[in-house]
């Protein structure tokens, strides 16, 4: 028998492939699939339904269409999409149905190469996996169908990865306090994803002189495809850098990698903990230590627990990533990152996406305090202890350009944990 | 009303059985219905003769779902009701689930009528997905009879078609009443199917022995009965009829190993063709 989970904070792999390519501006999905998919997966993909909306144009195929083929449904679709939708690209992703009765997407294509407004066709049906499944096949297809074949390298210009819309709470925010650092070294900076950036950015990712891909496991096969296509060098940083020892070493990789002057990144850096220094020793007068339960996505447990430890003087006892981490060498690299601090304890770690056996687990260490989605807000409530909301899901804050990362993000993280009920 | 499904080989003759069979039931004065739930659409060729009948599914998809029965339901010989389910054109959309939506058509615009003594699907040869196990679902057909000759293939099939009985049998209360041999004048072909039927647990009802004269039919579009109301082989399927009939013998089929099925071909000298 198949095993099932309690409150999954994953969606499928059309899920991630929406989360991400609706992030682009200018981008629009048109989605080959069943009629509730649109409704599901834009409610997960990382701003509540309601400030997103779902209009997603969709072939909403009924059984006639998995009986007989929805191709010449998805080419009405497709059509009355090309009308009335203002698009800098299309993006038609296929979901379970259209998967599995092999829907010859192909074929359509090669109809469409010539269209006015280009049109990319993914297989995305949702068994493929979750949405970071998703996620990385469209960043495979970026690189691969998007990303100019003639470019021209640009010293300055570097690519922002692994930070993945829809899947960290504060995703929009993150990818724009770290572009915000590279800017002040005299970069410029491709993360696709926040306002502004666009298709143009994915465009001329293929001229960046590096790729900075935040996340210790994410994106290997989009890393090889940069080396081999464009030949891009690729600097990891193990998850999202938040507080000041973080982002000081990311910083200094960037700069060595890049070979910027280190006095530029030098000045840089001390700008920037000089003030968030001044915010830290004012909220330091009222800290309370708690003992901390931690839960959520890899990149988000690896930051806050880093800073917490590192900068902030606080205790995290138990951290609980809820990635469906599968490979062994994954999460040995992610448990060193957990554990590695300055700090005389080490965390217990656990990989673990069920939501009963979460709350089990935090029950076992005594915590005052649970960083987490809103899941663990019942936990918290159950146990009488305070929590904050910092992971996905998130049903009792809006999030759009909240942010952890980088400087100014821990001084909001450190608001937040004071604004626990 | 019993609810009875043919499964067998492809190509190993279960729409010209089933045909013959259903024939000489209604020759009885039995009152039948035939769904073939097979894309060809060729289950009633004889019955009709000729492929008279507009499928489900082509009225499906050219009509839309507003259909009366009879545009899809055609009587041919002995007052036999014959349904096609049809499919999607070859390498387009899905078949399996084709046979899911006009069975549940057929049942909406209600064809299953009381007066019907029998409902009999000739199902496609290769069982290749969860629809073609459709017939045999839900509490449909109760009845399953394989069809099989004494080639390796055929039983290697129909033991394989017995594990999904088997599946099936469990939950839905479906039973093998039995083999039918459709001879193709393999060496001690009727003790190798008769064994192979004890080892399922079952038993091999009738041995229809070759005969051109089913051939012959079949190109003028004709049961052997209706062709050839006196010939030998029109009593052999009087008799299988009879026996479907009267048949009280229902399990659930034991498949065999792969090996223990090698060794009843050895025993009976298959294996060393």
């Amino acid at each position: 028998m198949s095993q099932y989970i309690q409150n999954p904070r994953s969606s499928c792999a059309l899920g991630g492939a929406f989360a991400t390519v609706s992030r682009v501006d200018g981008i629009i999905p048109i989605y080959h699939t069943g009629p509730g998919c649109g409704l599901q997966t834009a409610s997960t993909g990382g701003y509540p339904t309601n400030v997103v909306g779902s209009g997603i144009p969709s072939s909403n195929m009924l059984e006639k269409q998995v009986v007989f083929g929805g191709i010449n449904r998805l080419r009405d679709e497709i059509n009355g999409a090309l009308e009335v939708m203002q698009a800098d690209l299309f993006y038609v992703l296929t979901g379970c149905a259209a998967d599995i009765i092999g829907d010859n997407t192909t074929d359509l294509a090669e109809e469409y190469k010539d269209a006015e407004v280009p049109i990319i066709f993914m297989e995305t049906g949702g068994f493929k996996g979750n949405n970071l499944v998703g996620h990385q096949l469209v960043m495979e297809s970026f690189a691969n169908k998007i990303a100019k074949k003639d470019f021209q390298k640009q010293d300055n210009l570097v690519n922002l990865f692994g930070i993945v819309p829809g899947h960290e709470l504060a995703w929009a925010g993150n990818i724009d306090e770290i572009t915000r650092l590279l800017e002040k070294l005299g970069l410029k900076v491709n993360n696709f994803f926040v306002p502004g950036q666009g298709v143009a950015s994915i465009q001329n990712s293929s001229s960046a002189a590096l790729n900075i891909i935040c996340t210790p496991w994410l994106l290997k096969n989009v890393e090889k495809v940069y080396e081999d296509n464009f030949n891009i060098p690729a600097l990891r940083y193990p998850g999202t850098p938040i507080g000041p020892t973080a982002t000081g070493i990311f910083l200094r990789e960037v700069g060595e990698a890049l070979h910027l002057e280190e006095a530029l990144v030098e000045n840089v850096i001390a700008e920037e903990e000089a003030k968030t220094y001044a915010y830290l020793e004012a909220a330091s007068r009222n800290l309370t230590r708690y003992r901390m339960g931690i839960v959520g996505d890899t990149n988000t447990i690896i930051g806050i627990t880093k800073f917490l430890a590192n900068d902030y003087s606080q205790i995290p006892v138990v951290i609980i990533d809820t990635d469906d981490v599968v490979k062994k060498e994954d999460k040995e690299k992610i448990i060193a990152e957990l554990t590695d601090l300055e700090y005389g304890g080490t965390p217990d770690v656990f990989f673990e996406g069920d939501q009963w056996k979460i709350r089990d687990t935090l029950r076992k260490y005594n915590l005052t305090m649970i960083l987490g989605s809103t899941y663990e807000k019942e936990t918290a409530g159950e146990l009488g202890i305070a929590s904050v909301t910092i992971s996905s899901p998130s049903t009792d804050r809006v999030v759009l350009n909240h942010k952890f990362a980088g400087y100014e993000g821990c001084i909001t993280l450190v608001e937040d944990t004071y604004y626990n009920y | 009303m019993r609810q009875i499904a043919i499964y067998g080989k492809g190509g190993i003759g279960k729409s010209t059985t089933t045909q013959n069979l259903t024939a000489g039931l209604a020759e009885k004065g039995k009152n039948l219905m035939i769904v073939g739930c097979d894309p060809k659409a060729d289950s009633t060729r004889l019955i009709l003769g000729g492929l008279a009948q507009k499928s489900v599914l082509d009225t499906l998809r050219l009509e839309g779902d507003e259909i009366e029965l009879d545009y899809i339901m055609k009587t041919g010989f002995g007052g036999i009701r014959c349904v096609e389910s049809g499919g999607p054109e070859p390498g387009v959309g899905c078949a399996g689930r084709g046979i899911i939506t006009s069975i549940n058509m057929l049942e909406q615009l209600g064809a299953y009528t009381e007066d019907l003594d029998y409902v009999f699907y000739d199902v496609l040869g290769d069982v290749v997905c969860g629809g073609f196990s459709m017939p045999i679902r839900e509490g449909k057909a109760k009845e399953i009879y394989i069809v099989a000759s004494g080639e390796m293939m055929a039983l290697y099939a129909a033991n394989n078609i017995s594990k999904g009985i088997s599946k099936y049998a469990n939950s839905g209360g479906t039973r093998l009443g039995g083999i039918i041999c459709n001879s193709r004048n393999v060496d001690g072909e009727a003790e190798l199917v008769s064994a192979f039927a004890k080892e399922l647990g079952t038993q091999m009802i009738h041995f229809v022995p070759r005969n051109n004269i089913v051939q012959r039919a079949e190109i003028n579009k004709k049961t052997v009965i209706e062709y050839d109301a006196s010939c030998p082989q029109a009593d052999e399927y009087r008799q299988l009829a009879d026996k479907i009939d009267g048949n009280d013998m229902f399990v659930i089929p034991k498949p065999m190993s792969s090996e223990r099925l090698e060794e009843i071909l050895m025993e009976y000298g298959i294996a060393a063709f």
